[in-house]
């Protein structure tokens, strides 16, 4: 028992001496080391703030920006559109085919047009123009001008020949071409893009371009039958069936334009809203109350389902109390009307026999019908009206004639590569401008796409590829288009620099008072340790 | 020498006056918004369906409207009619009316929307009628209203644009070509501090307010308990009341309208940007929708089969 008291007693005398040891060990210790443990613990802290920390937050808050080619670019406005055309020149006196020649440089000299004029190779062209539209054939872009007896003027064929006759003006051969070539439409369509506001002095050039639908690689088209009294009258009509015989044969033909996609609708009970009146046994509407039934048609048209521009064509079968009605302006009177980038109604005027009579349903003419819709779907598209300019070889189709189809793909390849220079041009200049704004990798690969598709469309144009002139130039089109206005775009702008030390600064000012008022200590000890 | 320099100078004005006619629009576009919420303030809402009605009677059809309105007034568990808005203590014009369609409402009125909406940088599976389908033949009219101050406008309590912000979006727009002109509204305090900073040619600008005076309101309905509608809108919507589709009123006149006797306050107009003369644009270029028409006399022969 006693031993194992006076052992505990001699534990606890121990321990209580072993801790003044400990205590005065961790004195003498921290005297030594309380000095250079304080300093060194702080240098390290302003180590990881100042050298690992500072440079992190920089990165992490730093605006994600993915190289954009600026100079490239901005050389794209430097580089002028030359478009390469092959001409060929036949007629049946050498001298005079050289005339022309050289008559064609001097012309299109200063123009867009690099023009290649050469005297053709085909001889003894003295076939009717039938014939002669089945033998010369001229590859994409080109023209081939023919000199031949069966013609009394300027005459465009159904591909790509031009006819004129010996006694032609070649004054007026070169102003005709010019036409063809659409030299003015084509700067126009440029300058007014490129500067609003300027364009041509040619009025019809700038009606033409006013009425193009807006540039976009799909489009749809949509054919609505408005019949406002069905129990009076019956329609028995399929729209797809000259939709498919009259339109699709023209839709194909323009598939490296764009893509057309084609629907109908029948409504009921729709009113005019503006009220005929009645000329010499037949009801008109003047052009001033015409332009006044698109708005409340339009409101129950329906405004699509997808984001592409919509070209509508309304067929609005007329009410019984008001057979025949027609569209009137100067004395003229006609069943079809059309309104710029927006399509065309037409009246259709049933006979008075069906009307009220629950036997007969009325069949509408696909014909009648059809022509004036691709009337206006030529206009609205943008094919020129050339017909006060050049006789045309009758084609009695709604297809496009070769020359005409050149024409619409050089007036597409401008458009869409004008517009795209504009895209790129503006975006670059934003971007410069703000330095808040994403740019995301898949923006930056668009835009970099974008541009070269761009000048690949130059070189293609310079050495008269129009179809791969085109398929660059819609490439480049989409990939700016989706670049300008893609939703990454605004992803930061509204967390400006001055919220960002709003955030910021809070959370680090009060770690990093102490550790910079202490660094001044940590300079003396350093100074104080190397000079021992 | 005389006679031929008359002569060619009359020329050139009918010359410069078939451009002047040329240079149409093609068609027209609203983006209304209201960008308060709560029930006090009940005239912001109706404020905004004001314009809506306006625009939507004189021809803008609805998928050509965006209307933002930050909050529901006409389902409100306040309001003693329901389904109601209506501008005047007398309850005779429910600008609610029976069709509205609303782009976007409640918290979905955010400035990132705003200007995304206005510089088409909408996510891509937003659907057609929520977005602002403009090209270089457009004709836009902003209407805004809500609480402001010098340089910025008030969104949902929590944010604001800034004079500067609206201004770059609408260049942005100018240079996409995503207008023709722009006519636009501001019923809001300091209102004409919003479009001081605009520098976009075409646009065409009407405030509610000079900068250093409030917009008031204009009067209280006892039965709704609030103040129900602005000043300068209550008067530009009675002005709009009298418009019709075909009538020949200039934007000139409507520029002149709620005068700082029923306005209290000074109504601003900027028309330094705008190239037209104001008197002689009709106010259904901006607020109704008249499209262009030409008759189609000569139809193409398309009577045989095309070749395939």
């Amino acid at each position: 028992m006693d031993d194992n008291l006076i052992k505990e007693k001699e534990s606890s005398v121990q321990t209580s001496t072993n801790n003044v040891n400990n205590d005065e060990v961790w004195e003498i210790i921290d005297k030594e080391d309380d000095e250079d443990l304080r300093n060194l613990s702080a240098a390290v802290y302003a180590f990881i703030l100042l050298v690992i920390g500072i440079p992190l937050w920089w990165r992490m808050t730093e605006v994600q920006r993915h190289p954009l080619p600026y100079s490239q670019i901005s050389q794209l406005g430097n580089m002028d559109v030359t478009i390469a055309t092959d001409i060929f020149v036949y007629t049946k006196n050498v001298s005079k085919t050289e005339q022309i020649i050289q008559q064609l440089h001097t012309t299109f000299n200063s123009t867009m047009f690099n023009i290649n004029a050469q005297s053709s190779t085909i001889k003894n062209l003295d076939d009717t123009l039938d014939k002669l539209e089945t033998i010369v054939i001229s590859p994409l872009g080109s023209l081939h001008l023919i000199e031949t007896n069966s013609v009394d003027n300027i005459t465009a064929g159904l591909n790509r020949n031009v006819y004129f006759s010996p006694s032609t003006n070649i004054q007026l051969l070169m102003a005709t071409l010019k036409r063809l070539l659409q030299i003015d439409a084509l700067s126009d369509s440029m300058i007014s893009m490129l500067s609003p506001g300027k364009h041509s002095d040619d009025p019809q050039i700038v009606a033409e371009r006013q009425r193009r639908v807006r540039p976009s690689s799909n489009y749809n088209v949509l054919l609505t039958v408005v019949n406002p009294e069905p129990d009076k009258l019956h329609l028995s009509w399929e729209p797809e069936i000259p939709l498919n015989r009259y339109l699709q044969p023209l839709l194909n033909q323009l598939e490296l334009i764009a893509d057309f996609s084609v629907q109908s609708q029948w409504l009921y009970l729709i009113d005019l809203v503006q009220k005929p009146v009645n000329l010499n046994s037949s009801f008109v509407l003047d052009k001033n109350q015409a332009q006044y039934i698109i708005t409340p048609l339009e409101k129950k048209l329906g405004s699509g389902v997808s984001q592409n521009p919509c070209i509508h064509f309304v067929i609005y079968v007329t009410p019984c109390s008001y057979i025949p009605l027609f569209f009137h302006e100067n004395n003229q009177l006609t069943i079809a009307m059309m309104s710029a980038r927006w399509g065309g109604v037409q009246f259709l005027n049933a006979d008075k026999l069906s009307c009220n009579n629950d036997s007969i349903s009325f069949v509408p003419d696909d014909l009648s019908i059809m022509s004036p819709i691709i009337t206006q779907f030529h206009a609205l598209i943008g094919v020129p009206d050339m017909t006060k300019h050049v006789s045309l070889m009758p084609l009695k189709s709604s297809t496009l004639r070769m020359w005409q189809l050149d024409s619409m793909y050089r007036l597409k390849i401008i458009e869409q590569y004008t517009n795209a220079r504009i895209t790129l041009t503006s975006l670059s200049r934003l971007l410069g401008e703000i330095s808040n704004i994403v740019i995301i990798e898949e923006v930056g690969k668009a835009v970099t796409e974008s541009v070269e598709a761009a000048t690949k469309v130059l070189e293609y144009l310079k050495i008269g590829k129009l179809d791969a002139a085109l398929e660059y130039s819609k490439l480049a089109f989409e990939t700016s288009e989706f670049a300008f206005t893609h939703p990454s775009l605004l992803a930061l702008l509204y967390f400006p620099d001055d919220q960002k030390y709003a955030v910021y600064i809070p959370l680090f000012l009060p770690v990093m008072i102490p550790v910079l008022m202490s660094l001044k200590g940590v300079k003396k000890w350093i100074q104080f340790k190397y000079q021992l | 020498m005389k006679y031929f320099v008359l002569i060619s100078l009359f020329v050139f004005t009918i010359i410069l006056k078939a451009f002047e006619c040329q240079a149409n629009h093609s068609n027209n576009w609203a983006v209304l918004v209201d960008t308060s919420r709560f029930w006090f303030n009940y005239r912001h809402v109706a404020n905004v369906l004001s314009i809506y009605r306006s625009v939507k009677r004189l021809g803008i059809p609805d998928s050509q409207i965006i209307l933002m309105v930050a909050d529901d007034m006409a389902c409100n568990p306040r309001n003693p009619s329901p389904a109601t808005v209506f501008n005047n203590a007398d309850q005779q014009l429910n600008v609610y009316g029976d069709d509205v369609e609303v782009d976007f409402r409640g918290y979905e009125v955010t400035v990132e929307n705003f200007v995304r909406l206005l510089t088409g940088r909408l996510p891509p599976d937003t659907p057609r009628s929520k977005q602002l389908l403009t090209d270089e033949g457009s004709n836009i009219l902003i209407y805004l209203t809500g609480h402001g101050g010098d340089g910025f406008l008030k969104f949902q309590d929590s944010e604001e644009v800034t004079s500067q912000e609206l201004a770059d979006a609408l260049e942005q727009m100018w240079q996409k070509r995503r207008y023709h002109e722009i006519f636009f509204m501001i019923d809001t305090c300091q209102a004409s501090s919003m479009y001081e900073k605009f520098y976009s040619p075409n646009i065409l600008a009407m405030a509610s307010s000079l900068v250093g005076e409030d917009s008031l309101s204009h009067h209280v309905d006892p039965a709704i308990g609030v103040y129900i509608i602005d000043r300068y809108t209550f008067y530009a919507l009675k002005f709009l009341e009298n418009v019709k589709l075909k009538s020949r009123i200039s934007m000139k006149s409507f520029l002149g309208v709620c005068p700082k006797q029923d306005c209290i306050s000074t109504v601003g107009v900027r028309t330094d940007l705008f190239h037209r003369d104001p008197a002689k644009v009709p106010i259904t270029d901006f607020f109704g929708s008249v499209r262009p028409v030409e008759l189609t006399f000569d139809f193409l022969d398309i009577s045989h089969m095309p070749m395939l």
